[in-house]
């Protein structure tokens, strides 16, 4: 199974980026990636080539979904599991999302401390079907 | 969890306590703004920033601003976009409010450092209700009408109510006949009242009363021209347990408001000092038990910056390790910038009297005799402590304002430039000077002038973190340090200090005049050590007042 090494996330609130990027790099210890909107994140991914990445739903400007379809357009990044973060996650919303194609949905607000277990896990979980 | 990474954490936790202030005013302008006039554009603002808010707020740990945000976001995610129902803005502007307050107590200064900022719900806001004194044509020429003066602050339009929240903390309301006032309270139990004595009669007299037993937390205030025995008595009656005699400044009557309200916290910080385990763990276990924090280091090569936090009121050393000479590892202490004149007490046995005799001429602070009861020990640390700390403030603090004097805000630089280093996080320093602050002691006098720079003080006080550090460098100079903050968001908290600070009105005899100020800031690590950093921030500073004063400069720019 592929390791989980390159995650890359895409947040407008510089508040949360920072705080995940403790998270991620220094709790984590994965290597971390990222952009403030949609458009800059389609721009860095394919250099990026991040194993995975984490999309935030709400967005000014290109939302997440609207990120995701044209991240699914590029063949340089169109098979990189992506993983949306949601205010609001009913089951019939995580559903969509999945059907979608994203591999699952995390609650915002998450736990700085909890979230590099989460990604793993969803990461094995992913691979290891 | 390793403990750089926590201490990472705790850090960016203070820090995004700081931007609160910020985030509270753009919200409160965006949801005015789409008040007033509903439509999509402004609907999606306040959407999207409390969406923001409701993210970032429970990841950084303030989970009552994430609750808050979550049902205020939910709320704004059903609105219709054409103009929703009255009743359906109504109910959004309380969840609004409610979501204010919240962001409100959680950016409260914290006593004590190495308390983590969590939003414990306590409103900041105290309200304060005044009942006016009915004969304000009497005051006497000359003489500063606190009563006017605040009823100029509260009633005037002009003014927004908050200036004074902001600023002092307290939401203040004047009423100019009793049953008003006393609705009034019956409405909504104040904080603290004010009422001038003349107004007590037996009716009033026993109300008041009643009300001081029912709420003891609340402050009851009696204003009066004279303080005679009879008078005293019949504010005593009511239950008042303060008595302003006039004139007295608006200062004064915060600092009685304060004073009373203050949380009375005694949190002592122990370090112990000791080679053997066993004994070190004894006198940790003594001390906590006593409601001491204490840390304890059996290796004294181990001090260093990570104590930094823990911030100790007085060191307690076992004068005798096998490895090495007491004296000596006091001295390796003091090497310690921030350790330089903590006082470090010696623990030794009653045959030690010779040396300790030797060791007091070499500059040893104290000795306390390792046979003395518990008791006698708790105390005499308690003493020494407190007597300290009195020095310390002294030593260290400006005594017109309560800020750090030139000296110690220097010091403090330093030492937070290190840690900057340290961890890789940005700091700004700030100059603010008051702007014609001469005009101002010449045209009112230096007791107005004194009170002004008073004023700024406080203000600073109540609205920067715990972590930040305020000094005076001169006379009507000040240098700000914000550790952990981008030039940004240290632009935006002064910007909105300084715009707070303009509408603070001072009243001389019939005249109202503002005070302004100009600031310089400057960022570590765009400028390496305290003096470049000083030299960038005058010349933002002297930028700022060539430009016209009244604004802030970033250095560089």
């Amino acid at each position: 199974m592929k390791k989980l090494e390159k995650i890359f996330l895409v947040e407008d609130e510089d508040d949360i980026r920072t705080i995940a990027q403790i998270a991620i790099e220094d709790i984590g210890h994965f290597t971390l990636g990222s952009a403030s909107s949609g458009m800059e994140a389609l721009k860095k991914i394919p250099d990026f080539n991040p194993d995975l990445i984490l999309l935030d739903v709400m967005m000014p400007g290109m939302d997440g979904l609207q990120t995701f379809h044209e991240l699914k357009k590029n063949p340089a990044c169109a098979d990189t599991p992506v993983v949306f973060m949601s205010a609001k996650v009913q089951m019939s919303e995580t559903l969509a999302y999945k059907d979608l194609g994203a591999i699952d949905v995390i609650p915002k607000p998450f736990d700085p401390l909890a979230l590099s277990g989460i990604l793993e896990a969803l990461w094995k979980q992913h691979y290891g079907q | 969890m390793d403990n750089d990474i926590q201490n990472k954490i705790n850090i960016l936790k203070m820090a995004y306590a700081g931007t609160l202030n910020q985030k509270i005013i753009e919200i409160h302008a965006a949801w005015k703004a789409l008040k007033s006039a509903w439509h999509d554009d402004a609907l999606t603002q306040v959407h999207r920033l409390v969406h923001n808010l409701h993210g970032s707020s429970g990841t950084y740990g303030y989970q009552e601003i994430a609750h808050a945000a979550g049902e205020l976001e939910l709320m704004l995610a059903q609105c219709r976009k054409q103009s929703p129902l009255p009743a359906t803005i109504e109910a959004l502007d309380t969840r609004m409010q409610d979501l204010l307050q919240c962001m409100g107590s959680a950016t409260v200064k914290r006593e004590s450092e190495s308390e983590i900022l969590v939003n414990t719900g306590k409103k900041i806001e105290k309200i304060f209700y005044i009942l006016h004194h009915t004969n304000e044509k009497e005051s006497l020429p000359g003489q500063m009408n606190p009563l006017a003066y605040l009823c100029h602050y509260s009633q005037d339009k002009k003014f927004d109510d908050d200036a004074s929240v902001a600023t002092f903390g307290y939401k203040t309301f004047c009423f100019d006949e009793v049953s008003s006032f006393l609705q009034a309270i019956e409405n909504r139990t104040p904080d603290a009242l004010m009422i001038p004595i003349d107004q007590l009669n037996e009716a009033l007299t026993r109300d008041l009363h009643q009300f001081s037993q029912d709420y003891p937390a609340s402050l009851i205030l009696v204003n009066a021209r004279e303080g005679q025995p009879e008078n005293r008595l019949k504010a005593v009656r009511a239950g008042a347990e303060a008595y302003m005699l006039e004139p007295f400044t608006l200062e004064e009557l915060l600092s009685r408001l304060d004073d009373f309200f203050k949380v009375k916290k005694v949190d002592y910080n122990i370090l112990i000092v000791d080679d053997s385990p066993d004994v070190a763990e004894y006198y940790a276990l003594i001390l906590k038990q006593a409601g001491m924090n204490v840390a304890v280091i059996c290796d004294p090569m181990l001090i260093d910056q990570s104590l930094f936090s823990f911030n100790p009121d007085l060191i307690l050393m076992d004068m005798y390790m096998p490895d090495c000479n007491g004296l000596e590892v006091a001295a390796i202490i003091r090497q310690q910038e921030n350790y330089a004149s903590i006082p470090i007490v010696f623990l030794s046995s009653e045959e030690d009297r010779e040396k300790q005799l030797k060791a007091m001429r070499l500059g040893v602070d104290d000795f306390i005799s390792k046979s003395t009861r518990t008791d006698f020990l708790i105390l005499s640390i308690i003493n020494r402590v407190e007597r300290y700390r009195l020095l310390r403030s002294l030593i260290t603090k400006d005594s017109l304002t309560g800020v750090l004097n030139h000296t110690e805000i220097q010091k403090r630089l330093n030492i937070h430039l290190k840690e900057a280093s340290r961890l890789k996080i940005p700091l700004c320093i700030v100059m603010i000077d008051l702007d014609h602050f001469k005009g101002i002691n010449d045209n009112y006098g230096h007791q107005m002038g004194d009170r002004v720079l008073k004023n700024l003080c406080l203000m600073l006080k109540k609205r920067l973190r715990a972590s930040d550090e305020i000094g005076r460098q001169g006379g009507e100079e000040f240098l700000i340090i914000l550790p952990n903050t981008s030039l940004d968001n240290a632009r935006s908290i002064v910007d909105s200090l300084r715009e707070q600070f303009s509408k603070i009105s001072y009243v001389f005899e019939d005249e109202i005049f503002h005070v302004t100020f100009s600031a310089g800031i400057a960022q570590y690590p765009d400028y390496l050590n305290n003096n470049t950093l000083i030299h960038a921030a005058d010349l933002a500073l002297y930028a700022a007042k060539k430009w016209g004063r009244n604004r802030v400069c970033l250095a560089g720019s």
